[in-house]
């Protein structure tokens, strides 16, 4: 009994893991996503220049792969998080950890960021004009 | 009589005529403006410049046109102000 407990929280435990392992790339790939385009209008709204922004706009041929690269991450984030429980038979291991709060609000933030990253094309022209006062 | 009004008018053509032409027009060549918020920032950086009277960048030809009052300002000025913002701008057309 103590061992099958013992099992049920490694495995909780490893799960957990995983999930936040996929959220912290979900929004590391969301960053990167919006590096080359979002990123330097902000810090030039806020009064941050400097020639190295530049170089942040030179990212823009990878956009494509980090949204891509992204968007498999959080797919497999949001099925790892919602997947519908297992129905557990006798002596088999199946136990579902509850995802923590800090996982599912980074899922969904960096889903927002990365689909503002995808259609930036047709956003910027309305959102640039309001944070530059132009 | 209309000596002298003629007079008064030459005057005045020869005193108002340095507010008349000095605005000029450039052409700046922007490669590294690739995103869709690149103009935006651009046209915003130069425009801060004093004496830069309007600015159109766009992203399919990388340029930025600009008009300007060249005895406030210079074309130097105006691509420093777009280098610091991290975009490179040279000067590819002089115009008048």
């Amino acid at each position: 009994m103590t061992e099958t407990t013992d099992l049920l929280e490694k495995q909780e435990l490893k799960v957990a893991r995983k999930t936040r392992m996929i959220a912290a790339g979900g929004i590391l790939g969301a960053i990167a996503a919006s590096t080359c385009c979002i990123v330097p209008l902000i810090l030039f709204s806020v009064g941050v220049s400097g020639a190295w922004i530049g170089n942040l706009t030179a990212l823009e041929p990878y956009k494509p792969i980090f949204i891509t690269i992204t968007f498999g991450l959080l797919a497999y984030g949001y099925w790892v998080v919602y997947r519908k429980p297992r129905v557990c038979v006798d002596g088999e291991v199946c136990a579902r950890p509850l995802p923590n709060r800090l996982v599912k609000i980074s899922l969904w933030s960096a889903t927002i960021l990365t689909f503002i990253a995808t259609f930036w094309t047709w956003i910027a022209p309305v959102v640039a004009p309001i944070l530059l006062g132009l | 009589m209309k000596k002298i009004l003629s007079a008064l008018m030459l005057v005045c053509t020869f005193v108002a005529s340095p507010t008349l032409a000095v605005e000029r027009t450039i052409n700046f060549a922007v490669p590294g403006m690739f995103c869709a918020s690149c103009p935006f920032i651009v046209e915003a950086a130069m425009g801060e410049v004093k004496g830069v009277i309007s600015v159109t960048a766009d992203t399919e030809t990388r340029t930025a046109l600009v008009v300007y009052d060249d005895e406030i300002t210079s074309t130097e000025n105006i691509a420093a102000a777009s280098e610091s913002a991290g975009y490179e701008a040279k000067l590819v057309k002089s115009g008048s």
